[in-house]
């Protein structure tokens, strides 16, 4: 596996995803500050060697010879995450970006010969199948139709991962700058976008007080990361601030677009860098099982999810997964082994 | 109400475009008054929205999630709902009163697709009616004008719960071929399509003066057909003069319709219906053909909100008349030619 040349975002295969990520609708700021991260994880003192001790005592031959991944139309470093824990674990990689991402799989191929691009419309049956049938394992990251259409697929003889649709949030109690400033940050990183972005904060402070204490930490953030939605993405923010004018108070930043609402009960944002703060009425984030992927939590927060899947973190690493990051609560490479048979 | 109701139809009687404004500004006020949830959003904009240029958009996705009515609901208000199967919950919008409805929907419909011709002829329709659909807005549109314009013997419906009646279809066709009168066909794009997908047989040639009303888009859901293979199709399989082919636009959140007479003529909208393109990072207006959102201050409109932003994008020129250019992307599919899909349409 070879990441150094993609971690370099001046030149070469680096500079070209820094590139293809902008394409995606991302300032540069927020494509450098969300590629850097993904790449602190990759590079952090003994990261790859804790994942790696998922194999221990797990026979070479079950390692898969080759991994098919289907990406999703979400973040870039979703895929790449998929991609590069395949080839952590010495698998040839068949790379299916999502339609019009098609440039990520090229990026990789030339950074690491170890990924092929696979590159066919979503709709070929046939190319999925040829694709399919040559992968030891697949890895989807989609919704959950595609997943159980892929899923149906397979062969007893084939791993299957799939990586479906969750949501994040923070809880603030007795938040400190530090915290907002974090929360400010984890809403910012990728524009709001993806499965790690918080779309709601429950708080059991005052929630006009904590909305008006967020938006002076917006502010102060945002002067580095510029964000110029899409007019798909103002329009789904504009939705949902007239709901939140509706049912509640809003107060925006430059950039952003709190929501205050007087109902604990879970509000999903369209990104874009809207929050709902709501409040906490004793573990409201409970409701949403393992729909909940991560809890980003002020210092004070005693919050603590019941579901064992969903990842509980500091405020300001919500978007900052560590690498060994159980993802959905479950090891990273074990799932791609070769099935047992039974 | 009553007042201002009564001078709304005395507008739709006697349109002095002249008094559009002082009536606008009338309503805007008295739904901010009467209609709770559009109250709040008037009162969280920075300045107060005096005059209906100022009144705050209503999104039509907000019909999905709340009931914009003046009226708590009482037993015989009319539910039109959208048939937005891809986009989930369907938009609703509650009717205590189709007065407006009624008076409006007549003088445009004749104008346009019926050229300013009363007399009665042969209806031919793939639109649902509104018994078998009450809660299609266009099905309780085409079935009223049925009563006043289509000859009752001679005209039919070809659209049912169980799908497209094809076969009844073309003989509707053979009939009104055989007959020489010329007839009306009113249909939506992905009805049509299915019809002209499932019938390859001899094309047809229609007597001369029918016309057609096509409606709603393909919605992302069908095999979809761009207007210049559509316009062969029409001319060649059904032998329509383009000419007299009109389209509809109108929805379930709107109590108006624009028409656009013509085989893609741009879309004229009645007195009572201001149509404005805004771009939908500000929502200011865009310049005469510069693309963006279709929004709407349509007068009728009354006992719900009269402001209404669309997810159509479109072009106004200079003269106010529109162009459709399509649907915002990302934005859920839903219209009325999802029904056709509900039922058995599948392309």
């Amino acid at each position: 596996m070879s990441l150094f040349a993609l971690t370099d975002l001046e030149r070469g295969p680096g500079r070209r995803l820094l590139s293809i990520t902008q394409a995606m609708g991302f300032s540069e700021a927020v494509a450098r500050a969300g590629l850097k991260a993904e790449f602190d994880a990759w590079m952090a003192p003994g990261a790859t060697d804790r994942v790696l001790e998922e194999l221990e005592g797990v026979p070479s031959s079950r390692r898969p010879d080759t991994v098919l991944v289907l990406g999703a139309a979400t973040l870039p470093v979703s895929t790449l995450r998929a991609a590069l824990m395949a080839r952590l674990l010495g698998a040839r990689v068949l790379l299916k970006p999502a339609t019009g991402q098609e440039g990520l799989a090229s990026i990789l191929a030339e950074a690491d010969a170890g990924v092929v691009p696979t590159c066919f419309r979503s709709s070929d049956a046939a190319a999925l199948g040829g694709a399919m049938g040559q992968a030891d394992a697949v890895v989807v990251l989609g919704g959950d139709d595609t997943l159980g259409a892929i899923r149906a697929r397979l062969s007893p003889h084939q791993a299957f991962v799939g990586y479906g649709h969750r949501v994040s949030a923070a809880h603030l109690a007795e938040p400190s700058q530090a915290d907002l400033e974090g929360l400010a940050a984890d809403l910012l990183a990728w524009d709001g976008r993806g499965c790690l972005s918080p779309q709601v904060v429950w708080t059991d402070g005052d929630l006009e007080e904590t909305g008006t204490a967020l938006v002076g930490a917006l502010t102060r953030a945002e002067v580095e990361l510029p964000f110029e939605p899409s007019p798909g993405m103002a329009h789904a923010r504009y939705v949902a601030r007239c709901l939140g004018a509706i049912g509640g108070q809003v107060i925006e930043s430059e950039t952003a677009v709190v929501v205050i609402g007087d109902s604990p009960a879970f509000v999903p944002s369209p990104g874009g860098r809207l929050i709902h703060v709501l409040p906490d009425d004793g573990a409201p984030w409970d409701a949403l099982g393992e729909g909940l992927s991560s809890l980003g939590c002020s210092e004070a927060s005693r919050a603590l999810p019941a579901h064992g899947s969903v990842r509980r973190c500091a405020l300001g690493s919500l978007q900052r997964p560590p690498l060994d990051w159980p993802h959905d609560g479950r090891p990273n490479l074990l799932p791609m082994l070769r099935p047992v048979a039974s | 109400v009553g007042e201002l109701k009564e001078d709304l139809l005395a507008f739709v009687r006697k349109p002095d475009p002249s008094r559009f404004g002082t009536l606008a500004d009338r309503v805007l006020a008295w739904q901010t008054k009467r209609v709770p949830d559009y109250g709040r959003l008037v009162a969280s904009q920075a300045a107060p929205a005096g005059r209906w240029q100022d009144a705050p958009l209503v999104p039509t996705e907000l019909f999905r999630h709340r009931d914009l009515t003046a009226r708590a609901p009482e037993p015989g208000d009319r539910i039109f709902e959208t048939s937005g199967s891809t986009a989930g919950t369907p938009g609703r919008r509650r009717v205590p009163d189709l007065t407006l409805y009624d008076a409006a929907m007549d003088g445009p419909f004749v104008d346009a697709v019926l050229g300013g011709d009363r007399t009665r002829r042969p209806w031919l329709s793939l639109i649902p009616t509104a018994e078998v659909l009450p809660t299609s807005s266009l099905s309780y549109m085409v079935s009223s004008l049925a009563e006043r314009h289509a000859d009752p013997g001679a005209s039919s419906g070809h659209l049912h719960p169980s799908g497209l009646d094809v076969a009844g279809a073309l003989e509707a066709l053979d009939t009104l071929q055989d007959q020489g009168r010329p007839g009306l066909l009113l249909t939506t794009s992905f009805a049509l399509v299915g019809l002209l997908d499932a019938w390859q047989g001899a094309p047809r040639s229609l007597p001369e003066g029918t016309a057609m009303m096509l409606t709603g888009g393909f919605k992302g859901r069908s095999r979809e057909v761009d207007a210049r293979e559509l316009r062969t199709l029409v001319i060649h399989r059904l032998g329509l003069d383009p000419a007299l082919v009109t389209s509809e636009y109108g929805m379930t959140e709107w109590t108006s319709q624009a028409y656009g007479r013509g085989w893609s003529a741009p879309l004229q909208p009645p007195p009572w219906l201001a149509l404005r393109v805004v771009d939908p990072h500000g929502l200011t207006p865009c310049a005469p053909g510069e693309r963006g959102l279709v929004a709407a201050f349509d007068l009728l409109n009354l006992h719900n909100v009269s402001a209404v932003l669309t997810t159509d994008i479109g072009t106004m020129d200079e003269a106010g008349h529109l162009r459709l250019r399509g649907r915002l992307a990302q934005a859920g599919a839903r219209g009325c030619g999802l029904t056709a899909i509900d039922w058995g349409l599948q392309p």
